[in-house]
């Protein structure tokens, strides 16, 4: 982590994660199970993901799409570390509670580097860095909005409504396109203990030249842009409670 | 800087088509599911996500179901997403049958390969109407979706409202 940002007692991030899509060389069905016996000790608990589930928002609404029928996810006791791994795809996500990214590094490199004592790694076709964060705002509103996110809507006079529902996504590419960072902030559904919650989402991914990518590196520049993203679209009045 | 964030470029509209159409492993194996957006943005893809996947369920359920518990019962739907659609089918008949009812439901768990569903309604109805519900749609249920039935238990409170 950069000396120069912050560290907070109580951030608002509800996941981190990390994802490879790769194309390998020696896989076998027998990979999961052997991933398992490498990764055991800190991840106790293996589940097959029978029927996976994805939603759509497509014309009709929110329907449900078909799952990830051959993902098997490895969970750390308490649940918030998890390992999910198919022919293809090597996700590590964090959940609550985050300690620190020092941490968070060495678990995916150590997943990774447990992979690829299996299987060979003949290409990677896409890395990802995401931030899931939470922040409540108290009511739904623009005005009290204002108040948290630094990135705001504008409208034209006479539109100047106190909008109680806002979705916003910006990308931009970095890298000379190799790679994109992704913004998106939205209000969603009261839930229990947020009032008034926002979901901010903070992406980072190579979907260009992934093959050529060292992700030890990689991962270290990903993270630092999602945290200069976090840092500069939050107000101080917003930061104040994550201390 | 000569970079400027951008709401959803043309380069993302092209790679969620090439998504939706590609013949790739990724593709193919379904583990990338876009969540569309009116703009189609990359990155709404819940796939990897286990707290959207949550939220997306939660978001779904749109406080139309009491939960015990804020986890262990969503995380059962995702696991059986023929459930969760069970449930909606299920609170529709209760619609049409019940003037009053409130529907909780909550996981009972022996193991991680044994767990039921239940779905507790609350109604203002009598017994003997409550009970030959139950009875009707678990009959049509074993008929049509045994493995499914299996996961779930439905128990009705009558002159619970």
């Amino acid at each position: 982590m950069p000396e120069n940002t912050p560290k907070y007692k109580n951030p608002p991030l509800t996941e981190a994660i990390f994802e490879l899509f790769f194309e390998a060389e020696n896989w076998t069905p027998a990979v999961p199970g052997l991933f398992f016996s490498s990764v055991s000790k800190e991840y106790p608990i293996i589940t097959q993901a029978q029927n996976g589930i994805g939603f759509i928002l497509g014309p009709g609404g929110l329907q449900i799409d078909s799952g990830n029928n051959a993902l098997t996810q490895y969970k750390s006791a308490d649940g918030s570390s998890i390992i999910q791994l198919s022919n293809g795809l090597l996700t590590v996500n964090k959940l609550p509670e985050y300690s620190g990214w020092n941490s968070y590094r060495d678990s995916i490199l150590d997943a990774l580097s447990k992979l690829q004592k299996l299987v060979t790694i003949k290409k990677i076709n896409r890395l990802g860095l995401k931030a899931l964060n939470k922040i409540d705002i108290k009511s739904h509103s623009l005005s009290e909005f204002k108040k948290f996110y630094t990135i705001l809507p504008t409208f034209p006079e006479g539109l100047n409504h106190d909008w109680s529902s806002i979705q916003m996504n910006f990308e931009v590419p970095k890298n000379e396109g190799n790679d994109i960072l992704a913004l998106s902030i939205a209000t969603i559904l009261k839930e229990p203990k947020f009032e008034a919650p926002t979901l901010m989402q903070l992406y980072f991914t190579r979907t260009k030249n992934a093959d050529s990518t060292n992700p030890k590196e990689w991962i270290e520049e990903a993270h630092l842009n999602l945290k200069q993203l976090f840092e500069s679209s939050l107000t101080a009045n917003c930061k104040k409670n994550f201390e | 800087m000569t970079e400027t964030l951008t709401s959803i470029s043309r380069y993302n509209k092209d790679n969620i088509l090439k998504d939706r159409t590609s013949s790739s492993k990724e593709r193919t194996s379904g583990l990338i599911k876009y969540c569309y957006t009116a703009t189609g943005s990359l990155n709404i893809d819940n796939a990897c996500s286990i707290e959207l996947m949550r939220l997306s369920v939660r978001q779904r359920l749109n406080n139309q179901f009491q939960l015990r518990n804020d986890v262990v019962e969503i995380d059962f739907l995702i696991k059986n997403p023929e459930i969760l659609t069970l449930v909606f089918e299920i609170r529709e008949s209760i619609v049409k049958k019940f003037e009053t009812f409130n529907i909780a439901l909550e996981l009972h768990s022996e193991s991680s390969d044994w767990e039921t569903l239940f779905i507790v309604v609350s109604t203002n109805a009598a017994w003997e109407k409550s009970n030959a519900f139950v009875n009707q749609l678990f009959k049509k249920l074993f008929k049509t979706q045994p493995e499914t039935a299996n996961k779930i238990n439905l128990i009705i409170a009558p002159d619970a409202i």
